[in-house]
């Protein structure tokens, strides 16, 4: 099975410090869920994921070239 | 009756009543308004200045709490003197000093699924910042069963989100987030004060739109940023038609993720 490049946006508390956004390499076809696995961050179910600027749920395939943003819930007001 | 636009008023806001596309229909609209802001800390303060210079008619603030030195750093409508006395009375003298023409209501309580819906009720629209899941979600509830506009905003460290709740037609704030963090603190996540009144501002601007029909408010849509970097992102965002908030009866069950 061929890879495939994604860019990566984390948000709010799942960002590192001094970190923009990252290139991840996935295997082609991957899901959000498998590839959070290789980003060594904590999943939870109230994530909110966007690929390319559409709303999607966690079993939503990647393919090569996508920018996957990762949301958590966050409440500073 | 809709109060009109007196003397006062059209010299008070000429400056906004030649925005492009602004016009006395809209400034009407605003001074016959209220709007409930949920948390007058760096976001919900800055919101309520701001829509009270706009020419907001009655401003309802909740939050529970007095005035601590650590809050100095991002509160605009508060001063060092102050420290120990509660932070709605803060905030309505300052509003007061500045607008006094407002109508400013204040409650000294955390929003909880008792008292939400009678701060809710009579309210053109509501402004969501607190600092907590729970109040947050109160307010989401409250909001959808009394068909009331709702503007989200939250912020942490350096990044923050906003986005607009038409009821029943828009994504709710239980549409995209069901749980809470349990990683959240309170009194814990790290605040510049010029980030959380930017995002103030931006939901005060939200609000004149939802209330006015100015502009285009963003509905089914969510602007984040990141300060650190300049970085500015929008995104399409969708209901849930299992959402046990705002989700259809016949559907509510099984709520999907």
């Amino acid at each position: 099975m061929s890879n495939a490049t994604i860019t990566v946006k984390l948000f709010g508390t799942l960002r590192r410090k001094d970190e923009s956004d990252q290139t991840l390499t996935i295997s082609e076809h991957e899901t959000i869920q498998q590839a959070i696995a290789r980003l060594s961050i904590e999943s939870h179910s109230s994530y909110l994921y966007s690929i390319n600027g559409q709303h999607v749920k966690a079993d939503a395939i990647l393919y090569d070239g996508d920018t996957l943003m990762i949301i958590p819930p966050i409440s500073g007001g | 009756m809709l109060a009109q636009l007196n003397t006062e008023d059209m010299e008070r806001f000429k400056r906004q009543l030649t925005l492009n596309g602004y016009t006395k229909e809209h400034q009407i609209k605003l001074k016959n308004s209220t709007a409930l802001i949920a948390g007058v800390g760096g976001v919900g303060g800055t919101t309520a200045l701001y829509l009270a210079i706009a020419g907001i008619g009655r401003l309802k603030l909740v939050h529970s709490g007095a005035l601590t030195s650590s809050n100095l750093n991002r509160q605009i409508l508060m001063t060092e003197d102050w420290i120990g006395k509660a932070r709605v009375d803060c905030a309505k003298e300052t509003i007061h000093r500045i607008a006094s023409g407002v109508t400013v209501d204040i409650y000294n309580e955390r929003m909880i699924a008792e008292n939400t819906a009678g701060f809710v009720r009579d309210s053109d629209i509501a402004v969501s910042a607190r600092p907590n899941f729970p109040e947050r979600c109160a307010l989401n509830a409250a909001c959808i069963k009394h068909n009331v506009p709702m503007v989200e905003g939250a912020m942490f460290d350096m990044d923050a989100y906003l986005f607009s709740i038409k009821p029943g037609i828009t994504p709710c704030f239980h549409c995209l987030f069901k749980d809470a963090d349990h990683r959240w603190q309170e009194l814990g996540f790290p605040v510049l004060g010029a980030l959380s009144g930017t995002l103030g501002c931006m939901m005060a601007v939200e609000a004149i739109k939802v209330i006015t029909g100015y502009g285009s408010p963003l509905y089914s849509k969510m602007l984040l940023f990141n300060l650190a970097n300049m970085d500015f992102n929008t995104i399409a965002i969708n209901r849930n038609p299992r959402c046990q908030v705002c989700g259809s009866p016949a559907k509510r069950e099984g709520e999907e993720i």
